[in-house]
């Protein structure tokens, strides 16, 4: 079958969003210096165009950190150059974008265990000794 | 995380990790434009509530809203509200059948009188008593005010609870109407479409479950999904602004994508979220593919002329109530005529020529 | 009625009714105007007047010098309301609709300036008309509701195409409801003359002519 190509050109000039952006994210990183409080931007809620969203992205550019999520779908967040900012992309098993966000804080919540997590795991690791004793066998 | 009515409790049950569930709230909260901090407030209020018990009336309806709600064929982030709530009642989904299912709905309404959510589908037949559906010997019309008055509120899912849908275009024969036609003391939410989009649906169940009703337009329609027009966040916009129309299906315009105003689609009046959220899961919508909207999300949209028929053009026959017209006027015209000229034969033979002598004066 | 409901109503019925009070009010008239003809022409006529009948329409086109600045503002209103009405694209689909025929339409602002330029030239012959102590005099209600019929769809299109006042939906349908006024006063106002200025200048033009006038 004959495939069709659809090109659609629109047009999306530069709006000065980039530096709104990056001025605001300069007070919630100084907020974070000061007082330690953390801050979330949803990038969706901005009025930024596709060329705006890339500008941004090589501003900030890769830091050393990346981590990957696997939670029905993955969830890909990396740390930009600038420390303290996380940049936090949520997909869906189809790999489509549910949402992306900038993160002000040492770490984004979402990597951090929960304590109620941890307290969990520690009954279930004291169960798991105890088994593999009593069994003598290593787990 | 004994209490296993504890949603967190469920979740663990279910190998749902607290990261997943963060996750899908954060991804809700966007698509509603709500702050990320409302997602964090999801999380915590979902998590520690009881599960909310849902009760769901299918009327007059096609299952397609259930269909679109479910995407049973695959699991999705979506699905997981089902995991929010306790769905105590609803046709396609529900393992009990007969009398223990109708049992268990109105043990349902019983224990959480006053506090669950009711959700309909479909329309409702009132016509000849409403005998046209029926559910256990029950009118639709009567189930739906017995549930309906001891809900916290009502949830119309899909344009046939909405706004009557399919049953209600003409001739109507059932006598269909909307579920806001009947209850008229609870709060309703409308969520139209044919079938309304997944995300909306579950979006505004999960609003509902932790911030309550979300704000509403004059329809009832949750502003956050169906605030703009399709035409308002079309991609093809600049093509219409610019006058650059596709003239039929698979033309040159067509292949370029350009403006579907020709071929009928009604995005400048119809409100729904297909144009930013998209279907299936963000993949396209029929804008994208080629095919004008239907304008599914509005009331009587099965009644508002052609699917392929411009907004610009007359509902109806135009052409022939104007050549009808013309017939009648020139047979009123030709009446008038006849009348007209034996007024002027009259005038004539009763003219009387006037002399000068007659006017009193002299040749000179 | 919400404001879909308002929509269909006026695409529907409305225009069902307009149209065909319009289409027969102005069949009737016409033949009426044509089957009571003239009185009986009691002198002797120099020549028949049929071609100075005819010269007089097309010759009733030509300004007048004295009166140019309101007859160049009539003429631009005149122009640009026809371009806006049969070029808009969605028009064309209105009338393709009904009459079978289609032609191009022109591009969106192109339309959009001519829609500007008629409301202009409305509003100028308007003040005009107010303004002269001659034409105010002369000027009864039935030239204003004349002038606000026509002023209306300009408008109301003007707005609903560029999403000024209330929601599109409404605006479109007032937009509808305003040309369905606009129909309905077709046949019973001085708006007729869209069909009979050409009579009516043939009238005189023969007139003239039997007495021997050569314009």
């Amino acid at each position: 079958m004959k495939s069709i190509n659809l090109p659609i050109e629109i047009a999306e000039p530069s709006t000065g969003m980039v530096q709104a952006v990056l001025s605001e994210l300069m007070q919630h990183l100084q907020q974070l210096v000061e007082s330690g409080l953390t801050h979330v931007i949803d990038l969706s809620s901005l009025p930024m165009s596709g060329s705006d969203r890339t500008q941004l992205e090589t501003l900030l550019g890769n830091g050393e950190a990346q981590v990957i999520l696997t939670t029905i779908g993955e969830s890909r967040i990396i740390e930009t150059a600038y420390s303290g900012i996380w940049w936090v992309r949520h997909y869906n098993l189809e790999q489509q974008l549910l949402a992306e966000l900038i993160e002000i804080a040492q770490v984004p919540e979402i990597i951090k265990s929960h304590p109620a997590d941890i307290r969990q795991a520690l009954h279930r690791l004291k169960t798991t000794i105890e088994l593999s004793d009593q069994t003598g066998e290593q787990v | 995380m004994s209490d296993n009515n504890l949603l967190a409790g469920e979740l663990e049950r279910l190998g749902i990790t607290r990261r997943t569930f963060l996750k899908f709230c954060t991804s809700m909260a966007s698509a509603m434009a709500l702050s990320p901090a409302a997602a964090l407030a999801m999380a915590e209020k979902l998590a520690t509530v009881k599960r909310q018990s849902v009760i769901w009336l299918s009327f007059q309806e096609c299952t397609g809203c259930t269909e679109s709600i479910t995407r049973s064929h695959k699991p999705s982030l979506e699905s997981l509200i089902f995991d929010f709530i306790s769905l105590d009642y609803h046709h396609t989904l529900q393992a009990a059948s007969g009398d223990a299912a109708e049992l268990a709905r109105e043990q349902a309404m019983h224990e959480n009188q006053g506090k669950y959510i009711l959700i309909v589908d479909g329309s409702i037949p009132i016509k000849d008593g409403g005998v046209y559906s029926t559910i256990a010997g029950m009118t639709n019309l009567d189930m739906l005010q017995q549930v309906a008055k001891d809900a916290a509120a009502v949830v119309a899912v899909g344009s046939c609870a909405a706004f009557g849908g399919l049953p209600k275009a003409s001739p109507n024969p059932t006598g269909a109407v909307s579920v806001a036609d009947i209850v008229l003391d609870k709060p309703i939410i409308n969520i139209p479409g044919c079938p309304p989009i997944p995300v909306v649906m579950t979006g505004v169940l999960a609003h509902v479950l932790t911030f309550g009703i979300p704000e509403l337009d004059s329809m009832r329609r949750p502003k956050a999904f169906y605030g703009d027009s399709i035409h308002d966040r079309c991609y093809r916009r600049p093509y219409y602004d610019r006058g650059q129309f596709a003239k039929s299906f698979d033309d040159e315009g067509a292949r370029k994508g350009w403006c579907l105003y020709e071929l009928g689609c009604k995005g400048p009046v119809t409100h729904n979220a297909c144009a930013t959220v998209k279907w299936n899961n963000g993949t396209s919508f029929p804008i994208q593919s080629g095919h004008g909207c239907i304008g599914c999300s509005e009331p009587d949209f099965w009644d508002a002329g052609g699917f392929y028929k411009s907004i610009s053009t007359g509902i109806g026959e135009p052409g022939q109530w104007a050549a009808g017209a013309l017939a009648a006027g020139a047979a009123a015209g030709l009446g008038s005529a006849y009348l007209n000229k034996s007024k002027k034969a009259t005038v004539e033979k009763d003219h009387k020529a006037v002399t000068i002598e007659d006017m009193g004066g002299d040749h000179e | 009625m919400n404001e879909i409901e308002l929509l269909n109503w006026a695409r529907g019925p409305g225009l069902a009714y307009a149209t065909i009070f319009m289409v027969f009010g102005l069949t009737l008239r016409i033949f009426e105007i044509l089957s009571l003809g003239r009185p009986k022409e009691l002198a002797e006529v120099r020549e028949s007047g049929v071609k100075e009948g005819w010269k007089t329409i097309i010759k009733r086109s030509i300004p007048e010098p004295r009166h140019w600045k309101l007859i160049t503002a009539s003429y631009i209103f005149h122009v640009g309301l026809l371009i806006v009405i049969f070029f808009f694209i969605p028009h064309t689909q209105l009338f393709r609709d009904v009459f079978g025929i289609f032609w191009g339409g022109w591009p969106s602002y192109i339309i959009d300036f001519f829609t500007v330029l008629s409301i202009a030239a409305m509003l100028y012959t308007l003040v005009a008309r107010f303004y002269d102590p001659t034409r105010r005099i002369l000027s009864k209600m039935s030239d204003y509701f004349a002038w606000v019929v026509t002023f209306l769809p300009l408008v109301t299109g003007y707005m609903a195409f560029h999403r000024l006042g209330m929601d599109y939906t409404t605006m479109l349908a007032v937009h509808i409801l305003s040309v369905e006024l606009l129909m309905i006063s077709l046949p019973i106002s001085k708006l007729t003359h869209a069909i009979t200025f050409s009579m009516a200048r043939y009238y005189t033009g023969s007139n003239n002519g039997r007495k021997g006038i050569h314009s």
